[in-house]
């Protein structure tokens, strides 16, 4: 498989929230605006990338029974100076997104891709890997946001256009289940046959 | 080369070895963002403050202020020899949890202006309580609390609440008034409470 | 008294998987019968209590004393690795009926981020109860651990009751599993938000 088509099979084929069905903690509870979701996605991508990327290139000094607490190791380091960094660069967006920054190192795509695919990969192919999948949950969270920020508070990207509320549940919890599962349905009613 | 063996030896080097790499890393960028980290925590209280007194030169003169058991911190705004206000940061609990705000005070004693610090309420209802224009906030400027009743219209009040959040809005109106009493305390008028004047900053305010 | 509103604030008011979306991967993936909801539940519960003591004794008397809060995410999530671990050999050895029943969870417990989740919450965020917030207690966030793994437990079984009947009910194509399975957590978690403001 090229490397292209590592980036591009995360997008749809192997889509981490509509096909896999990963990570759904992250993107039920920071997609209340569509750059929430994008963030999330973000922060998100770069551990994958990173952590893919140094795992692969480790993978065969580190004995295969010790494998997971080191992968997990790795990936809290990552996500560790992620937090760092954010908090300091990006207050903002830090405190919006709070505890789901540390909880990327208990995201399953995370240590799903380690184990599925970088442990075996070489580290150009393990970074295209990370980056397609990363790309692929960083769009599915912000059209999640998009849609329950449009609906919930009447705005897109936060620039509003109605002069008022919404409906207000898409944006309080509820509205992030209803909406993901009709998402859900309408992403299985587009792609029946074809995957 | 060939994959390592799991033997014990292996093990305890190679998880040693990558737990050592990432502490050193971790703690060298702990180290490079430590400074910033501080000084985003610092900013935000000068906006806070700047935001709610009227124009002053350098910077405010801190004051910590002990009102029924709590500790509050003043901030003194000068212009030259004189006091134009005073910027006092007040916690109350509200729906979601605690409600940090810093209200504004005239030498006179009207309400300057409110600032939000931080929330935890709930987005599209009590949130709105952090919308500078709305109604709810420009309700309070210019407002002395010796002649308006701090609390909201349903409690008998002279406050209008947000729709369909009045525990956020009585955590506020709470806030302002706690913040009046300080105030009080502070300009002499509450003689029984303990003002000592430090140069700490913040109060054990959390790294969140 | 405070127990009491940690009990009902966590278990209903800030249900940890309808309010806090945490736990979500277990609370679709093992919610197709009451059974084994039931036995993932306990599992939880055990695995939360315990692993939110060690982080909690860990965070106030190794991390803060040394300065070294940053390492929070990357000891905690160690700890309760190890934890699970042990929790299974132990049990195994000890009680191989109870490990019959509830060893099957223990691995997927790890990547349970309610663990975590609750472990850095409790060290992390000042609790309001009854108009006073201040930071846990051990006592207190062992409580807040136990009724948050009430409330996932409570979560999950009404989910795979909910389920059970959904299976032999006729779902459009495009809805089947997961799909129909959110939207009935989306209206549970409407019906959740009645106990908003309770506390």
């Amino acid at each position: 498989m090229s490397r292209i088509d590592l980036i591009k099979k995360g997008l749809i084929k192997d889509n981490p929230t509509f096909v896999l069905v990963l990570g759904m903690c992250p993107t039920l509870g920071t997609t209340t605006s569509a750059l929430n979701g994008m963030g999330m996605g973000l922060a998100t991508l770069v551990v994958l990338t990173l952590s893919n990327m140094v795992i692969s290139a480790l993978a065969k000094y580190i004995p295969d029974k010790v494998r997971i607490p080191s992968y997990i190791v790795i990936i809290s380091a990552f996500v560790t100076i992620i937090q760092l960094l954010m908090q300091a660069y990006l207050p903002s967006l830090y405190e919006t997104l709070g505890l789901f920054i540390p909880l990327i190192v208990v995201n399953c795509i995370v240590l799903g891709r380690a184990e599925a695919f970088a442990n075996k990969n070489t580290v150009m192919d393990s970074a295209c890997d990370g980056l397609g999948i990363g790309l692929g949950f960083t769009l599915s969270l912000t059209v999640i946001g998009l849609v329950r920020e449009l609906l919930g508070s009447g705005s897109l990207f936060g620039w509003s256009f109605t002069g008022g509320d919404g409906i207000l549940i898409f944006v309080l919890a509820p509205g992030a289940f209803l909406v993901l599962g009709l998402l859900m349905a309408l992403f299985n009613k587009l792609t029946q046959g074809r995957i | 080369m060939e994959k390592m063996e799991s033997s014990l030896r292996n093990m305890l080097l190679s998880l040693g070895a990558i737990c050592l790499v990432c502490a050193a890393l971790l703690s060298s960028v702990n180290a490079m963002t430590a400074k910033r980290i501080a000084m985003v925590q610092e900013q935000k209280t000068e906006r806070a403050i700047a935001q709610v007194v009227p124009q002053f030169d350098g910077t405010p003169v801190d004051t910590t202020v002990i009102l029924d058991g709590t500790e509050y911190l003043v901030h003194q705004a000068m212009a030259g020899d004189s006091i134009v206000g005073y910027a006092i940061e007040s916690v109350t609990t509200g729906f979601g949890g605690p409600i940090d705000l810093m209200v504004g005070f005239s030498s006179a004693g009207e309400i300057y202006s409110t600032a939000v610090i931080s929330h935890s309420e709930t987005p599209g209802l009590g949130a709105k309580m952090t919308e500078d224009e709305s109604h709810f906030r420009t309700q309070f400027l210019g407002k002395n609390p010796a002649e308006y009743n701090l609390s909201v219209s349903k409690d008998g009040g002279d406050v209008d609440a947000i729709t369909a959040s009045t525990i956020t809005s009585r955590a506020f109106v709470q806030a302002v008034a706690k913040a009046y009493n300080v105030f009080l305390a502070v300009t002499g008028a509450t003689p029984d409470a303990v003002i000592a004047a430090t140069p700490q900053v913040g109060e054990g305010e959390n790294d969140e | 008294m405070t127990i009491l509103l940690i009990l009902v604030s966590a278990i209903f008011v800030n249900n940890i998987v309808l309010s806090q979306f945490l736990g979500i991967c277990p609370f679709l993936g093992v919610s197709k019968q009451v059974n084994t909801a039931v036995g993932m539940s306990l599992a939880v519960t055990f695995v939360m209590a315990l692993a939110t003591c060690v982080t909690w004794l860990l965070q106030y008397y190794v991390l803060v004393p040394l300065n070294m809060v940053y390492m929070q995410t990357v000891t905690f999530i160690l700890v309760i690795a190890g934890l699970v671990q042990m929790v299974e050999i132990i049990l195994k050895k000890i009680s191989p009926a109870l490990y019959q029943s509830l060893g099957i969870f223990l691995p997927l417990i790890t990547t349970n981020c309610a663990v975590l989740g609750v472990a850095l919450m409790v060290v992390q965020k000042q609790f309001t109860f009854g108009g006073e917030s201040h930071m846990l207690n051990l006592g207190e966030s062992v409580v807040f651990a136990i009724a948050s793994a009430i409330g996932f437990g409570l979560a999950i079984s009404l989910f795979a009751a909910i389920r059970e009947q959904l299976e032999t009910s006729d779902v459009p194509k495009p809805f089947r599993g997961i799909p129909i399975a959110l939207i009935t957590a989306g209206i549970m978690a409407l019906a959740f938000m009645g106990f908003s403001g309770m506390v």
